[in-house]
């Protein structure tokens, strides 16, 4: 009881989120099941056009660089120096010649 | 004399120097860039010290810790946002005295503070941590389950934010700790069937969540705002007037936030906190708090910075995190294969003193980075959100994947960023949950071991007098936070 009393209403919450958090939410979702069932690399670089472009980006270098050019930076980045394998997908594949 | 000498290695050896200067510099970039910070930062980072050997990886791992620390200082004079938790109390006169043109002058005495405080620090861990690791060896299991229950109730007596919400934070951590194989039976708990999830819930999934994740969901709640930069011309000194009025606070900040770091699992956001509310209390002008006090950005500056040494020094003797950042610090001793402990102390001095001298040279390289670059590293959070989180998920992703090359990893990662959000959305802290998840082992482990040697007796714990002064110092951290609320009504009425 003295829990509960000193919660105090803890799901009160003055502020309704906005509709981007709610867009980053799905995003999410779309990850998982664009790595689930595509590619791990593709999912990444959708989630990344996906939020930059709803959280206000509409300058196509900088998407472009959020979804292709950093991604692969990164992939390469820890294939190489780590030597990582990422999970098999359709755009892995062709990288790993499979 | 051996000591110090080994404590001089990292000067010597150009690869961790060059390690030491990486890191001090990520260090930053991160500590001034809101909403990430050393925790994050280490986290990400940890995949990629598997290339480095051990000594090189803990030295990057604490150079970052060390800079990040300070950096939040940078955005919280220039933007009035915190670039770290452990940064907020600076804001409340760092930007008030930005704001009357004295930026140079705030961040000149945020440096010196957090570079005196830093290395006040790790003084009290090369002659404590010895000390610790030596009182260590009389400990037991039934002793480790008493330190490990002292450091969970001490998230209720002065941790961030509710005592309740972070007891009950700190339960999730624990209850999470469970998932996967029962280390004395063998059998899997709360899996459900997925095999993946027979190895426990990795650290690193549940920390990149907690963290990067829930604060890219916070960004994300968060893109109409508009932060009102203090322009800045160069860092100023301190003058020998600021000197003589901030001394002893900054002495006295060094102190309480050494102490407060040792105290396991409490950090720099509390450390910063009483710093802050101490200098106050003991200055002259206390009516200047908060429009601008110079006494007031010494106060909370050193004592964050001092609770970098103090909390790596439970770290180290005795393998129990004393902050946030600090179990990210032990995830990669335990993933390069180096057991803190006492032990650790006999077998590997180099090693320690290693990590002691690399903290020593991190804090005066931030001195260096901070004093002459701080405005390029006011610079850096100029990135717009829409362009910087998508990189961070980016990394995030790889990162979280890497370490055991689990997808089911990547998932839990994003469970968690959206479990983090709502935490810190209800008035949850994450920390607790971290500190749960690494003590839940250790208590889980010890106490059936200990019932085992008790043959199931429990009362027998109050027979072994350590573990019973740490069960009446859990009591007491405890009562303390209803003692203060008495205590502040009483002051009210």
């Amino acid at each position: 009881m003295s829990i509960i009393y000193h919660l105090k209403k803890p799901w009160k919450n003055e502020k309704r989120l906005p509709k981007t958090f709610y867009l980053t939410l799905t995003s999410f979702l779309l990850f998982v099941l664009i790595s689930k069932t595509l590619d791990f690399f593709l999912a990444i670089s959708v989630l990344s056009i996906f939020v930059s472009y709803y959280w206000g980006e509409k300058r196509i270098f900088y998407l472009l660089l959020v979804s292709i050019i950093f991604p692969i930076i990164v992939f390469v980045f820890f294939e190489t120096i780590l030597g990582l394998r990422f999970p098999p997908g359709i755009i892995t594949n062709i990288y790993y010649q499979v | 004399m051996d000591n110090l000498l080994l404590m001089m290695a990292p000067l010597f050896s150009s690869k961790l120097l060059l390690v030491l200067f990486f890191g001090t510099l990520f260090g930053l970039i991160l500590g001034v860039l809101p909403g990430l910070g050393p925790t994050t930062g280490g986290a990400l980072i940890l995949p990629f010290t598997m290339t480095l050997d051990p000594l090189s990886a803990i030295v990057l791992l604490t150079s970052i810790y060390c800079a990040g620390t300070y950096g939040g200082a940078i955005t919280a004079i220039l933007i009035n946002t915190p670039g770290t938790p452990a940064a907020a109390a600076t804001c409340l006169d760092g930007y008030p005295l930005a704001q009357k043109g004295e930026a140079g002058r705030a961040l000149g005495m945020a440096t010196v503070s957090s570079t005196v405080g830093g290395i006040f620090s790790v003084i009290i861990l090369v002659f404590f941590a010895p000390l610790l690791a030596k009182l260590a060896y009389e400990f037991g299991q039934p002793e480790y389950f008493a330190l490990a229950i002292f450091g969970l109730t001490m998230l209720a007596s002065i941790g961030e934010g509710s005592p309740i919400k972070n007891l009950i934070a700190g339960a999730f951590g624990i209850l999470i700790s469970t998932i996967g194989k029962d280390f004395m039976t063998s059998i899997d708990r709360f899996t459900y069937g997925i095999n993946e999830l027979s190895e426990g819930i990795g650290f690193i999934p549940v920390v990149v969540g907690l963290f990067a994740i829930s604060e890219m969901l916070t960004q994300s709640t968060l893109l109409d705002q508009v932060f009102k930069r203090v322009a800045l011309k160069a860092v100023k000194l301190p003058s020998l007037k600021d000197y003589k009025l901030t001394w002893k606070t900054i002495l006295r900040s060094s102190g309480i936030g050494s102490f407060i770091g040792v105290l396991p699992a409490e950090g720099g956001t509390v450390a910063s906190l009483i710093g802050y509310s101490e200098a106050k209390r003991f200055s002259k002008k206390p009516e200047e708090f908060g429009k601008g006090s110079i006494e007031g950005i010494a106060g909370a500056e050193a004592a964050n910075n001092a609770a970098t040494g103090g909390a790596m020094v439970p770290t180290l003797a005795l393998g129990i995190p004393g902050s946030a950042t600090t179990a990210v610090i032990l995830t990669g001793l335990i993933i390069h294969g180096v057991r803190p402990g006492p032990d650790l102390f006999r077998e590997q001095p180099e090693f320690l003193y290693g990590i002691f001298g690399a903290m020593l040279i991190a804090n005066i390289l931030f001195f260096i980075f901070g004093f002459f670059g701080a405005k390029i590293f006011a610079r850096i959070t100029l990135v717009p959100n829409k362009i910087l989180w998508p990189m961070i998920f980016a990394v995030s992703v790889c990162g979280t994947y890497s370490l055991s090359q689990s997808i089911i990893d990547v998932w839990i990662m994003l469970l968690f960023g959206v479990i983090g959000f709502f935490m810190r959305r209800y008035g949850f802290s994450v920390v607790p949950v971290i500190i749960g998840l690494i003590l839940g082992e250790l208590v889980e482990g010890t106490l059936r071991q200990s019932l085992v040697i008790f043959d199931g007796n429990w009362l027998m714990f109050l027979t072994r007098p350590i573990a019973l002064t740490f069960f009446i110092l859990s009591l007491i951290a405890l009562a303390f936070p209803l003692l203060r609320s008495k205590k502040k009504k009483k002051y009210y009425d």
